[in-house]
């Protein structure tokens, strides 16, 4: 069905935006001491999806959220400001690259709407 | 959920930079005001910041909102550090004691230095993660356009 796809880009929507607010907390903290970075769980989740291929809701119990970043090496995590930056830029640019995409999938319901007439 | 809460939190980010650049910069434009015998003074100051705590890890749209809202900065105190005064020779100064000795803060000024370029970095940063915020939502406003 093809409202899946806009169904999926608002999720990832929804992530992308959340994601950015944790990476601004992790910014906004970092002379802090103690804190621990946020993370966006997401991308992890989509896993299901593909093994949900055949079943009805592939959508169904996934919801974008924030947890703090895990351990490494029994190291506690600490925010590192340029890689924060980075990832700050790669995020905005997936948004727009989201926003871009659903864009182009309305503009093809319009075309339909108008039977491909101008 | 809303681009608001960016916004607090760069701003919160900014607040408590700020503060903290107000104060290295109070404690080197203090750092020579003399202390005099009474003990009446001066003395160098810190920042203590943190978040409000944290209780388990959530799963939902509210909860994500309250656990981004939790981890905010805050200021929780500018307290006075633990140094004694600096003994300076200037015989003759009225607030000298009898050996000619006055005291001055105890101002580390590469510390302070040093907290002024942490302080101005990181308030860079915030300014950085509130204009992407900017502009995403900008570009937001232009689906289907």
């Amino acid at each position: 069905m093809p409202t899946e796809g806009m169904a999926i880009a608002r999720l990832a929507l929804d992530a992308a935006m959340l994601r950015h607010q944790a990476i601004a907390s992790n910014i906004a903290n970092v002379n802090n001491p103690g804190y621990v970075p946020l993370r966006v769980n997401f991308e992890e989740q989509l896993a299901s999806v593909a093994e949900n291929q055949r079943s009805g809701d592939k959508l169904q119990g996934i919801t974008p959220f924030i947890e703090q970043e895990s351990k490494s090496n029994g190291l506690t995590p600490q925010v590192a400001l340029d890689m924060e930056i980075v990832k700050l830029n790669m995020n905005t640019l997936h948004y727009q690259a989201l926003l871009r995409a659903i864009s182009r999938y309305t503009s093809i319901e319009g075309i339909a709407i108008t039977e491909g007439r101008r | 959920m809303d681009w608001l809460t960016s916004f607090a939190i760069s701003g919160a980010g900014m607040k408590v930079e700020q503060t903290r650049f107000n104060v290295a910069a109070l404690n080197l434009a203090n750092a020579n005001a003399v202390i005099g015998r009474d003990g009446a003074g001066f003395r160098p100051l810190s920042v203590i910041t943190g978040t409000t705590n944290y209780s388990a890890p959530f799963k939902s749209y509210m909860q994500n909102e309250q656990m981004l809202a939790s981890y905010a900065p805050r200021i929780q105190g500018i307290v006075e550090q633990n140094v004694s005064p600096r003994q300076i020779s200037m015989p003759g100064h009225p607030e000298a004691d009898d050996k000619g000795f006055v005291q001055v803060p105890g101002v580390n000024s590469t510390l302070e230095m040093l907290n002024i370029i942490t302080a101005l970095r990181a308030y860079e940063g915030n300014v950085v993660a509130m204009n992407a915020a900017k502009s995403m939502a900008q570009k937001a406003l232009d689906i289907g356009s």
